[in-house]
C-alpha cells in the first residue's frame, strides 16, 4: 500500500510556508517585541520573576543574527556587564555559532580564565556534548565540573578524561556534596559505554593501577557491560600483545589480579542477563570452554535474576532443539542448578524440559538423575 | 452502629490520601531551571542531572506544568512558565503594605520584592504546609519563613543553627560536613517532616531546611488507632456472650435451649454485617450503605 500525495504536489507552493522565525535583527515574518539587548536587560533585571521568565522566553525563541551572536560575545568579554551570565547561556541555548573553530576555541579559553562560578559554569554548559568538554571535569569550580560531566560525550577521547576525574575524586580527601554527584553521574555515563571502550577502560587501570580500595573499584566495574569483562578478565581475549601469566612487570600483574578479582566478583555478585545467556550458549557449544569455567558458572547461575528464570529456561530450551546428547549433558547440570533456584510456573518450565531431556535416552535419564541426586546430597 | 462505620470510611479515605508530595525532588527539578532557564535537558537529561527515576522526573514534571511553573518547549525541554505568577506574589506581598499605609502602595510593592525572597516565596506558595529555612555555613540564617518559625514555635530573629539543635537535637552544621540528606520526623512543638540538605548559597555552602506539616499523619494515625480499638471492643462485647450460649447448646444439645442458640447466632451474625465481615451472599453489603446513610 502506497500513501497517495500527489493532490499535495498539486497544490499551490505558496500555501506551504516556512514556519515564521523570528530572528533578533527583525528580518523574520514577525518582528520582536523589542530588541535583544533590551530583552537580555530584563532578563537579568526583570522586576518580577515573570517578567524574567516571560524575557527569557522570548530569547529562547529567537534565533540570533550573526550580529546578535557577535552582540553576545561582546557582553560576556566585558567583565562587570551584569547581562553575562543571561548572555552565556543564551549562547549555550543558541549554539551555531560551535561550527566556527575559532569560537569554539574562544570559548574554551573564556571558560579556562571565567572566575564566577555562575558564568563558568555556564560556559561549560555551552561545550556540553562536545569532547573539548573533558578538561573540565577537574575544574576548580564544582558548578563546572558537574556541568562538564553532564554533558561529556562518552568516547575513546573523553574516556581517560572520565577516568582520570573518578580517579582523582577518589583520591580527594574532601569530597564536597557537588565533587560525589559528578562522581554520581559519571558512573551513570560509564553505564551507557559502548562495550568496545571497556577494552580502554582496562588498559588505563593497569597503567595508571587502583590503590584507592576495593569498594571504589566494584563501583566502577558494577556500570561497565559484564560480556567485555568476561571475555577480558576471565577470557583472556583482547589481548593481543601481552600476557599476564608472562608479565615481567611485578607491579602490572599485582594490578591485573585485582582486576581480575574484582571483575569477577561483580559478575557473580550479580550477573547481567546477557551474560548469563552467552555462557549458556557457548556452555552447549564448545566442551572446552564448559569445563575452563566449571566453577565459575554454577556461581553465575546461582545469582542469576530469579525473574528471569523462565527467559533463561526458554533459552535452554532453544539451545537443545535437535541438539546432541553431549550438548544436552553438559546443559542439563546448569538447567539441574537452576532449578534449585526456581519455583511457580518458570520452576514448572524447567522441571519440565529436565523431564523431556531424559526422555531422549537412557544415558542421558542417568546422567541427569545422578546430577539432581549429586546436588540433593 | 453508623458512627463505627463512618469512622471506618473515613479512615479509609484518609489512608488514601497521597502521604509523599515529592516536594523535595520538585524543587531539585526546579532549582535547575532558576539556575539556568535556558536548560534545554530531556527527561533523561534531567534524571541525569537530578539524580532520580526517569520514571519519577516524568511524573514530576507532569505535575509542575500541570501547577503553571513549566512547560513544554517542543524539542528544547522544558522551560520555565511564570505567566502572572509576579502578580500573584506582588498581591501576596501588597497585603500588609495596604494595612500599613493605606491606598498607593502597590507601585512601591512592586518595585520591593527583588530577588531570592520573591523566589522562595514562589516555590513555598503552591504548598501552603512547607516551612523553609536557610541557614549559612556559620550557622546564622539566611532566610526563615514565618511558618518555618511558626512551627518552631520561635521568632524568626531567633532561628539559627544553635536554635535549630536546641529543638530537633540535630547539629545543621552536620550537613556542610558531607553528610547525605537527613530526613526526621518531629512531634514538638509541631508534628513535622523535618529534611536537612545542603544546598549552594552564593560561593558558599548552606544548609537548607525544609519543615512539612506532618499533623494529617498524625491524625490519620490516631483515627486508624481508634477504629481499631472500637472494633475489639466491639467483637468483645457482641461476640463472647453470644458464642458461649452457643457453646453450652453444643455441649449439652438435650438440656440446651435451641432458641436462644439461635438468637446468639444471630446476634453475631447481625454485628458481622454490621462490619461488612460475613460472607457476600449474606446480605451485609446490601445491609451497610442504608447503615451508613
Amino acid at each position: 500500500m502506497v500513501l497517495d500525495i500527489r493532490h499535495l504536489r498539486m497544490e499551490d507552493p505558496a500555501e506551504f510556508e516556512k514556519p515564521e522565525v523570528t530572528t533578533d535583527a527583525g528580518e523574520g515574518a514577525e518582528p520582536l517585541e523589542e530588541g535583544m539587548e533590551q530583552l537580555l536587560q530584563r532578563a537579568a533585571g526583570g522586576v518580577t520573576p515573570a517578567e524574567q521568565a516571560h524575557a527569557v522566553d522570548q530569547l529562547r525563541q529567537i534565533i540570533p543574527s550573526a550580529e546578535g551572536i557577535e552582540t553576545l560575545w561582546t557582553i560576556l568579554d566585558a567583565a562587570d556587564d551584569p547581562r553575562r551570565l543571561i548572555a552565556v547561556q543564551m549562547l549555550g541555548f543558541h549554539r551555531q555559532w560551535l561550527s566556527s573553530r575559532s569560537r569554539l576555541r574562544q570559548a574554551v579559553a573564556l571558560a579556562r580564565r571565567e572566575r564566577d562560578p555562575a558564568v563558568s559554569r555556564a560556559l561549560v554548559w555551552c561545550l556540553r556534548q562536545r569532547s573539548e568538554i573533558a578538561e573540565f571535569l577537574q575544574h576548580e569550580c564544582d558548578g563546572a565540573a558537574r556541568e562538564a560531566a553532564l554533558g561529556l560525550p562518552l568516547n575513546r577521547q573523553t574516556l581517560p578524561h572520565l577516568l582520570t576525574a573518578l580517579y582523582n575524586g577518589c583520591r580527594a580527601t574532601e569530597t564536597t556534596v557537588d565533587r560525589l554527584q559528578v562522581e554520581r553521574v559519571l558512573l551513570g555515563k560509564l553505564r551507557s559505554i559502548h562495550p568496545s571502550l571497556v577494552r580502554d577502560v582496562v588498559d588505563f587501570l593497569l597503567e595508571k593501577g587502583w590503590e584507592e580500595g576495593e569498594e571504589r573499584l566494584l563501583a566502577l566495574f558494577e556500570t561497565l557491560p559484564q560480556l567485555p569483562l568476561f571475555e577480558i578478565f576471565l577470557e583472556g581475549q583482547q589481548l593481543p600483545d601481552w600476557d599476564p601469566q608472562q608479565d615481567e612487570n611485578a607491579d602490572r600483574s599485582r594490578i591485573w589480579q585485582q582486576l581480575v578479582r574484582a571483575a569477577r566478583q561483580v559478575m557473580e555478585g550479580g550477573p547481567a542477563s546477557d551474560l548469563v545467556r552467552h555462557l549458556l550458549t557457548r556452555s552447549g557449544e564448545d566442551d572446552a570452554f564448559a569445563r575452563r569455567h566449571a566453577r565459575f558458572l554454577p556461581q553465575i547461575l546461582r545469582q542469576a535474576k530469579i525473574e528471569e528464570g523462565g527467559e533463561l529456561v526458554s533459552h535452554l530450551e532453544r539451545l537443545t532443539f535437535r541438539a546432541s546428547e553431549d550438548k544436552v549433558a553438559r546443559l542439563a547440570q546448569l538447567l539441574v542448578e537452576l532449578c534449585q533456584r526456581l519455583d511457580g510456573p518458570a520452576g514448572t518450565q524447567a522441571a519440565s524440559l529436565l523431564e523431556a531431556w531424559k526422555g531422549r535416552s537412557a544415558d542421558l535419564r542417568l546422567k541427569i538423575y545422578h546430577m539432581q541426586q549429586s546436588l540433593a546430597d | 452502629m453508623a458512627d463505627g462505620l463512618y469512622a471506618l470510611v473515613q479512615a479509609a479515605e484518609l489512608l488514601a490520601l497521597p502521604t509523599e508530595p515529592r516536594v523535595e525532588s520538585k524543587r531539585r527539578l526546579l532549582e535547575e531551571f532558576l539556575l539556568n532557564p535556558f536548560l534545554d535537558d530531556d527527561i533523561q537529561g534531567l534524571a541525569l542531572r537530578a539524580g532520580m527515576e526517569r520514571t519519577e522526573v516524568e511524573k514530576d514534571i507532569a505535575d509542575l506544568c500541570l501547577d503553571g511553573v513549566l512547560k513544554e518547549a517542543g524539542q528544547r525541554g522544558y522551560a520555565l512558565d511564570l505567566e502572572g505568577r509576579g502578580a500573584e506574589a506582588v498581591e501576596v506581598e501588597a497585603i500588609p503594605d495596604e494595612r500599613e499605609e493605606g491606598e498607593g502602595t502597590e507601585t512601591e510593592a512592586v518595585a520591593a520584592p527583588e530577588g531570592s525572597p520573591l523566589q522562595t516565596e514562589e516555590l513555598r506558595e503552591p504548598r501552603p504546609s512547607l516551612g523553609l529555612l536557610l541557614l549559612r555555613a556559620d550557622g546564622q540564617p539566611e532566610l526563615v519563613d514565618e511558618q518555618a518559625a511558626c512551627w518552631l514555635g520561635l521568632p524568626r530573629e531567633e532561628l539559627n543553627a544553635a536554635a535549630f539543635e536546641a529543638i530537633t537535637g540535630i547539629d545543621p552544621g552536620l550537613m556542610l560536613g558531607g553528610a547525605p540528606k537527613i530526613c526526621f520526623t518531629l512531634q514538638e512543638p509541631h508534628p513535622l517532616t523535618v529534611t536537612l540538605q545542603t544546598c549552594a548559597l552564593g560561593g558558599d555552602s548552606g544548609v537548607l531546611i525544609t519543615l512539612q506539616d506532618a499533623a494529617l499523619h498524625v491524625e490519620m494515625a490516631a483515627i486508624h488507632a481508634h477504629v481499631q480499638e472500637e472494633l475489639f471492643t466491639r467483637c468483645s462485647d457482641e461476640m463472647v456472650e453470644p458464642m458461649l450460649l452457643i457453646q453450652q447448646f453444643l455441649d449439652d444439645p438435650d438440656t440446651g435451649d435451641l432458641g436462644q442458640a439461635r438468637a446468639a447466632m444471630e446476634h453475631i451474625n447481625g454485628f458481622l454485617e454490621e462490619f461488612l465481615l460475613n460472607s457476600p451472599g449474606g446480605g451485609g453489603a446490601e445491609a451497610a450503605p442504608s447503615d451508613a446513610s
